[in-house]
């Protein structure tokens, strides 16, 4: 038999629109964006600056679910460390996201574009668990096989350019 | 005010990642041992060459400097001499993505083939572990030139201490170590309060 696409998309689609209405009646406080910057050169070069940002806030809101309290991290921080809590790299399951169909969803590589020396990719958080302005995490697992959903795990990690 | 590594932190990242000499305004033998300003990076927010949290973009080339600890010469100086020997050392950690899935954040320079030098970290971290060793320790390149300024503390001597060696640390990286011994001469002790 051969592989029914068009019936997957229309899934695709009812289980969008049920994730959406999560969002509307409020029930998803955190706005995640992928986003991508572009360096004039390699990063971490003195002459290397960002020549460009590109932010893509993911509609409707997935849901986010802290899967771990952290590692100690170099980079740890947040909201409890600014109170003087531990350094500790939070770790966030986001999903379900809806995959990609004709009128909406998103592709494993919309969601973890490709990175390169020159090209940071990262996920920002913002919303009640995180500090003001978001926090920037970087996809450590995505699931993609499901048929309908794609599941993604952050870690945080450096924060600004 | 500086504190006493301050200013020989500083000279080591104009050899490293600064350029300094490149352009032969310190003699031509300073030039040909230098290293250019775009061969390495310093880690973000100077990280630890271990810490995962190095996103792949920065890892290729990208290097810290971690000062490991801090003693007398052999000779110990006169503590009423109002200049003072002291012997720093400095591991000089590199990064290099390693692994064919790891190409796409190589910082291929020259000649390079990104999915070749991804599947040969190690020779290439050795060869460059050479270069560094050429600059850091080239007496024209550590020491000032005509148009510095007098260094306080100042660097009469930098040596590579035993072999640069590699090993990998997970996540598609490979980290080459090379230690040197960075001689420092200081002249006002009271002034390297932070």
């Amino acid at each position: 038999m051969a592989d029914n696409t068009a019936l997957r998309a229309q899934i695709r689609a009812a289980a969008d629109v049920g994730r959406r209405a999560a969002e509307s009646v409020g029930a998803r406080s955190t706005l995640v964006t992928v986003r991508v910057r572009t360096y004039s050169g390699a990063v971490g070069l003195a002459t290397s600056t960002v020549t460009a940002t590109t932010d893509t806030a993911l509609d409707p809101r997935p849901k986010v679910t802290q899967v771990r309290e952290g590692r100690p991290s170099y980079f740890g921080g947040s909201i409890l460390a600014d109170s003087g809590g531990r350094l500790l790299a939070g770790e966030y399951e986001v999903g379900p996201i809806t995959q990609d169909f004709p009128a909406g969803g998103y592709t494993p590589a919309e969601l973890a574009p490709a990175g390169s020396s020159s090209r940071r990719v990262t996920v920002l958080l913002s919303g009640d668990e995180y500090q003001s302005g978001g926090e920037e995490f970087e996809i450590v697992a995505m699931d993609a096989t499901r048929p309908h959903r794609i599941m993604l795990q952050v870690g945080r990690v450096r924060q600004g350019s | 005010m500086a504190q006493l590594l301050d200013v020989p932190e500083t000279r080591l990242l104009a050899i490293l990642t600064g350029g300094r000499g490149a352009d032969g305004t310190l003699g031509s033998q300073a030039q040909s041992a230098s290293l250019a300003a775009t061969v390495f990076r310093r880690l973000p927010q100077n990280a630890p060459a271990e810490e995962s949290g190095v996103g792949g973009e920065s890892v290729d080339r990208g290097l810290e400097l971690e000062w490991a600890d801090l003693g007398d010469t052999p000779d110990s100086d006169n503590e009423q001499n109002a200049v003072q020997s002291r012997i720093a050392r400095c591991n000089v950690r590199v990064l290099y993505a390693l692994g064919a899935g790891a190409s796409g954040f190589v910082y291929a320079q020259g000649s390079e083939v990104a999915a070749t030098v991804a599947l040969n970290a190690r020779k290439r971290a050795l060869s460059d572990a050479e270069r560094i060793r050429r600059a850091l320790c080239f007496p024209a390149l550590f020491q000032d030139g005509a148009g510095d300024s007098v260094s306080d503390p100042v660097i009469y001597n930098v040596t590579r201490i035993g072999r640069a060696s590699c090993g990998v640390i997970g996540d598609e990286r490979l980290v080459c170590v090379s230690a040197f011994d960075v001689e420092i001469q200081y002249t006002h002790l009271g002034s390297y309060n932070p």
